[in-house]
């Protein structure tokens, strides 16, 4: 990560991402029925809970679910899980990373930024949102 | 106080201000918690990267529905 996001915060990933990845996992396991099959997959949410356990996860609160009302009211028109993900940020005061500017810059206030593009070999889950704790001071 | 010494007082106090943080944004959280060990974790699991792609197809889905046009269609006009 970039320097300057070292200096700021400490990431986190909001729990909208990290219910992503499970369901991922229900839908690529979800059919699956051969007892031996499930061994490796079974493992995979272990895995998952592992990755999760060294992050801080920023989570739903009653300020987000306010935010989210209210984006709804001025119908801001991205995915219902891209707004959660927004709501949160904005609860948050936080800097949004994505790698999906073109939804998130619909959103008013809320500030996010693509750096994912330059870390190297950095695999979150989704390689998707990660969250700085406060904005920087200046842009 | 002569000005030599102060400015290199000053000097060393930047010093060490500049090193403590540095330390501040490498230390890991006193949590325990730190997702720098989490960088590489998945790079060489491909059953873990289907998950993540199948994660990426519902969150795509999700906004397609979104940006879909949702003008109805108009009944004729008699």
């Amino acid at each position: 990560v970039r320097p300057t996001a070292a200096r700021h915060e400490r990431p986190r990933r909001s729990v909208e991402s990290q219910l992503d990845d499970f369901r991922g996992w229900f839908a690529r396991h979800r059919h699956a029925n051969d007892p031996l099959g499930l061994v490796v997959p079974y493992g995979r949410p272990t895995q998952l809970f592992s990755f999760f356990s060294e992050w801080e996860i920023a989570r739903w609160t009653e300020n987000s679910a306010r935010i989210l009302s209210r984006l709804r009211k001025e119908r801001i028109r991205i995915g219902t899980q891209d707004l959660q993900i927004a709501s949160i940020a904005l609860a948050e005061n936080a800097l949004l990373l994505s790698a999906s500017l073109r939804d998130f810059q619909n959103v008013p206030g809320l500030q996010v930024q693509d750096w994912l593009h330059h870390v190297v070999n950095f695999h979150t889950s989704l390689g998707d949102h990660l969250q700085l704790g406060q904005r920087p001071s200046s842009p | 106080v002569a000005s030599g010494s102060l400015e290199k007082r000053v000097a060393k106090l930047e010093l060490q201000v500049a090193k403590l943080q540095g330390e501040l944004s490498t230390s890991p959280p006193k949590n325990g918690k730190d997702w720098r060990r989490t960088i590489g974790m998945f790079t060489d699991d491909p059953g873990m990267q289907e998950i993540f792609e199948e994660a990426r197809k519902i969150r795509e889905a999700d906004r397609r529905k979104t940006r879909a046009p949702t003008a109805k269609r108009r009944k004729p006009t008699r």
